[in-house]
């Protein structure tokens, strides 16, 4: 224990880095545009190079939110409707603007006649670049291209949340508001967590990732959407190869008691979700990939820092 | 003890809040470059069931998602068409991956005579192979040379109009393969279609 205490101090206090791991809702709704279609004249469309673009990033006081789309893609035009909705609901404050992906050609054509169509107010952009790949990894490192895609960036420009296809309106409220909301109203000191601290067996991570992010992370993200934890999140440690652990599962929850039935909620959920058990990568079974070395069940002490 | 040891979780965990406030988002997992594939296997069209191993190319192999309803893969059609006959002929095969949990079999098969591939198209059904891989957009490129060992992932090229192509990122990886070069660039992506999965 002393060892494992002393590691774990020294890797906090030299600043371990993490990543992060990420998976989300998926619940949707949508609206239809309505009629009385302006004409396209009235919709300004501004064309960006890269340079510019970057400048872009740049939120203004204001959580910033950047949708990515085209003409060309269906689901960008099927999810518009929801996003005009969005800027309507925050207007005054976020700021929201939106990327096309068109040909240029198109700038005073379709791309006005379709944001007209769609009574889009949110400022609008086309993007012209002969380099895609390095404006892409410059929104995300995770992102690969594909469209729709949508940015949240907290308003000291740091990237807080992406959605690589049709945003889910209830997630994207739920991230907007984690940004919107002061930090002092959040009851920290009512929070209560479960810390698992799992160390990976010879080098098999593909195995244990896979596990996690097919188990753990979708019985989670079901566990908020029915409202039985607060929030979750599984940190990797990637620069202390001397911690006697590679990775940590937080699970938070609302209160002590629903800590305290967090085995009997997460049931049913483990039972819809994989009634044959939980999902491996291969013939490999857990206990020969990974183990958990230590886990703590308490209050969270994090909220006795802010 | 005790009190020294939840501080030092408390440290550790608000370490990795204050130090890297990650995004939440979709999790980008997937093949590293350098990873050794596993071999898998899939229905064609006709549900006859294919694996890499028996596809493969001797020299190496590419496995390229595609879409029947996305307009970039439309305009990237005759590149795949082209490339895949002129590397056929140097041992590189190509095969096609469909993982549209929008586009079932039937529309797939009617987009292989409508494209002209010429290469087999696998069809994902559930999009296991693109969770187990990574793969998120069409067209998306994996190149894995002979023994299975991923050597690019990402764009074919940087212009998917292809009117203005300065850097075929694809081709050049297969150049330098086959010559024995290191590959200048082993990642690249492009604006594409996000490749509809089951659930959304």
């Amino acid at each position: 224990m002393k060892v494992l205490v002393s590691t774990l101090t020294k890797t906090a206090l030299t600043g371990a880095v993490f990543l992060i791991f990420y998976s989300q809702a998926v619940v949707g709704q949508t609206r239809r545009p309505t009629a009385n279609t302006p004409s396209a004249a009235k919709v300004k469309v501004t064309q960006v190079d890269e340079v510019a673009f970057k400048k872009l990033l740049v939120p203004n006081g204001k959580p910033l939110l950047i949708n990515f789309w085209a003409t060309w893609c269906d689901p960008c035009r099927e999810e518009f409707p929801d996003l005009v909705a969005l800027d309507q609901e925050y207007k005054g404050k976020i700021d929201f603007l939106t990327v096309s992906l068109d040909d240029p050609a198109d700038i005073a054509t379709t791309v006005p006649k379709f944001l007209g169509e769609m009574k889009a107010e949110m400022p609008a952009y086309l993007l012209k670049t002969p380099d895609e790949s390095a404006v892409i990894s410059s929104v995300s490192k995770d992102w690969r291209g594909g469209m729709p895609f949508t940015a949240l960036y907290s308003p000291d420009g740091k990237l807080a949340y992406f959605r690589e296809g049709k945003v889910v309106m209830e997630t994207m409220r739920a991230e907007l508001g984690k940004l919107l909301a002061p930090a002092s109203t959040a009851k920290k000191d009512e929070l209560y967590v479960t810390i698992d601290f799992v160390k990976i067996k010879d080098g098999k991570r593909p195995e244990t990732m896979y596990y996690y992010e097919q188990n753990w992370k979708p019985y989670r993200e079901e566990a908020l959407k029915r409202g039985i934890i607060h929030s979750y999140e599984l940190l990797e440690s990637v620069l202390v190869t001397t911690a006697p652990f590679d990775l940590i599962l937080i699970t938070r929850y609302s209160g002590e008691e629903q800590h305290k039935n967090s085995e009997k909620n997460f049931e049913p959920i483990l039972k819809q979700m994989r009634p044959n058990g939980p999902a491996t990568m291969n013939a490999v079974k857990p206990d020969e990939f990974r183990q958990s070395v230590f886990v703590y069940r308490g209050k969270d002490l994090t909220s006795s820092f802010n | 003890m005790k009190v020294r040891f939840l501080f030092a979780v408390a440290i550790l965990a608000l370490a990795g809040f204050v130090l890297m406030p990650t995004p939440t988002g979709q999790a980008a997992a997937g093949l590293e470059i350098g990873a050794t594939v596993e071999s898998f296997s899939l229905p064609d069209t006709d549900g006859k069931v294919q694996t890499l191993e028996a596809l493969k190319g001797k020299n190496g192999t590419v496995v390229v998602w595609l879409s029947a309803q996305c307009p970039v893969v439309k305009a990237y059609k005759d590149r795949i068409n082209e490339m895949a006959a002129d590397y056929q002929t140097k041992g590189i095969n190509f095969i096609g991956i469909n993982s549209n949990a929008s586009e079932d079999a039937t529309w797939v098969k009617s987009n292989i005579t409508e494209y002209g591939y010429k290469f087999p198209v696998l069809v994902d059904k559930g999009n296991a192979l693109a969770d187990k891989w990574g793969a998120t957009v069409t067209p998306e490129v994996y190149y894995l040379d002979k023994k299975n060992v991923l050597q690019y992932h990402g764009a074919i090229d940087n212009d998917r109009s292809g009117r203005n192509v300065t850097d075929q990122f694809l081709k050049t990886a297969f150049d330098s393969s086959l010559s024995g070069k290191p590959i200048a660039k082993t990642r690249a992506n492009a604006f594409g279609c996000t490749i509809k999965r089951v659930g959304e």
